[in-house]
């Protein structure tokens, strides 16, 4: 039995819309002991918060997202999906707008009354922190409104079903999850409005910034090393949103549930990612120690493999829940489950089965994607046009050249957000 | 006594179904499955799980 360094009592408001009166008690040998939430260096931060911001993956990667709603093997799901999120989205969009109807309880701390209602709504987890604005994506500084505390939220995503990944079932739990946590995140935004305060709605869909460290500063969980944050009852199976409130509430405080040593000696989701996505060492990334994912090697096969997503179904912690890992681990030395086809094996659709020890092989093609900004990529297209003689001097080449003068007018005078250009036609503007 | 294959799993995971799938509280019927084969495999104490779905799994590791 390892010495256990120091437990942690799970709250009520992490562990479901209807949590039992049972208590969860974490206890983290001193071995996996860290520090709370995450090993972090402010300074760095806010450097590269001021000099290099994060920006959105639908702006940055704009072609992607263009890309990968073609070739998706669940494109009607998919598209099904958009065209019934596609309101909700908006709604949040337009969210922090709306002025409160009545006027606040002075001095009345909220706190209470908005986590209730979270969990009344149907999320699985809340906490409260500060909203961190170094987190904001570059091109969604204007969107987002000076409301200083973030209201972290939660939603479970069905468990039978994402046991099943990757798997058009399993993605649609994943859509259904989206869109009910988009619903009733207006409703409690609703709410917080109707105690006297504003409220933004961050959507879920068209997210404003990196949600994941104010989340793990919220105490709700620790970084895993697949990306996702791993939180105590749910690991990784749940969907995260953001409300911004100017709400008289109290902050939540970062915990060390072990998860952060955890991760470095349990590696089932590195062995057993299909596109080797995931590295075996924490890095320094931006000021966080952490896994940093390969998402070069990662997306191919989320584009292909309905949004893949192994790597949180092979997660001991998601499917077991961190309370009996820890205990195993405590009394054994052991990782529940690593080794076993129960929780190592999965499908592809067209490749067949892989059990533990065994990996899907892709040629180098598989993952030569179109990628980046989308001026960028039709600068890049010409370019290789050029590199292989297809653009003679004469009037093909002129041709080629209006080709991409056309093109490169038509992206600069469109959004740069790929949702945008996704939910924008004539008749509909975003 | 063996790890469960596949073979196994789904067999075990058909017959779970068939058994108690109309069940109220079939998802966590499912995630004591998945928690009790765990352990099964790790030749550990089967845990507190519901007692009908430990039954089914001492029936199917050895088989």
């Amino acid at each position: 039995m390892l010495k256990i360094g120091h437990t942690v009592k799970v709250p009520k408001t992490l562990r479901g819309p209807a949590p039992s009166d049972e208590e969860e008690v974490i206890q983290v040998p001193e071995e996996l002991e860290r520090v709370p939430g995450i090993p972090m260096q402010q300074d760095t931060v806010t450097f590269y918060s001021r000099h290099y911001p994060v920006e959105s993956h639908n702006v940055e990667n704009f072609v992607y997202r263009k890309w990968s709603r073609q070739v998706s093997d669940i494109k009607e799901t998919r598209d099904e999906h958009e065209r019934l999120n596609k309101p909700i989205v908006r709604a949040a969009a337009e969210s922090g707008n709306i002025e409160p109807t009545v006027e606040p309880t002075p001095g009345k701390d909220v706190t209470d009354e908005i986590k209730a209602k979270a969990l009344e709504l149907g999320f699985a987890m809340v906490g409260i922190t500060a909203y961190d604005s170094r987190y904001t994506y570059k091109s969604k500084r204007n969107w987002v409104k000076p409301f200083p505390h973030a209201i972290c939220l939660a939603m479970e995503q069905p468990y039978e079903e994402t046991q099943t990944i990757p798997s058009e079932p399993a993605e649609s739990a994943v859509f259904a999850t989206y869109r009910r946590e988009g619903k009733v995140g207006l409703e409690l935004a609703d709410y917080i409005r109707s105690l006297g305060y504003h409220a933004q709605v961050h959507s879920p869909n068209d997210a404003s910034s990196v949600v994941h460290p104010m989340f793990v500063q919220a105490g709700m969980g620790q970084m895993g090393a697949m990306g996702y944050l791993l939180s105590p009852h749910f690991g990784s199976r749940h969907r995260l949103m953001m409300i911004t409130t100017d709400a008289l509430v109290d902050y939540d405080e970062p915990v060390d549930y072990g998860i952060h040593a955890f991760c470095t000696i349990c590696q089932v989701c590195v062995n057993r990612c299909p596109g080797r996505a995931l590295m075996r060492e924490q890095v320094w990334w931006r000021g966080v120690e952490k896994f940093k994912i390969i998402a070069k090697r990662c997306r191919p096969v989320m584009a292909r493999y309905a949004a893949c997503g192994i790597c949180m179904k092979v997660c001991p912690i998601q499917r077991y829940g961190l309370q009996p890992v820890m205990d195993h681990y405590a009394s054994t030395g052991q990782v529940l489950g690593k080794g076993t086809h129960n929780l190592e094996g999965y499908d592809m659709h067209d490749i067949g089965y892989f059990g533990p020890g065994e990996l899907p092989r892709f040629d180098s093609d598989f993952f030569h994607i179109p990628e980046g900004y989308a001026d960028q990529h039709a600068l890049e297209e010409l370019k290789a046009r050029i590199m292989a003689g297809d653009v003679p001097d004469g009037p093909e080449g002129d041709k080629v050249f209006a080709e991409f003068r056309a093109r490169l007018q038509e992206v600069v005078k469109g959004p740069v957000d790929a949702m945008q250009a996704e939910y924008q036609d004539d008749q509909d503007e975003f | 006594m063996p790890q469960f294959d596949k073979l196994m799993i789904d067999n075990f995971f058909a017959e779970l179904r068939s058994q108690l799938g109309d069940e109220d509280n079939w998802d966590d019927l499912v995630k004591d499955a998945h928690l009790g084969i765990a352990r099964s495999d790790a030749d550990v104490d089967i845990g507190d799980i519901d007692s009908r779905v430990a039954a089914l799994i001492k029936k199917h590791q050895g088989s």
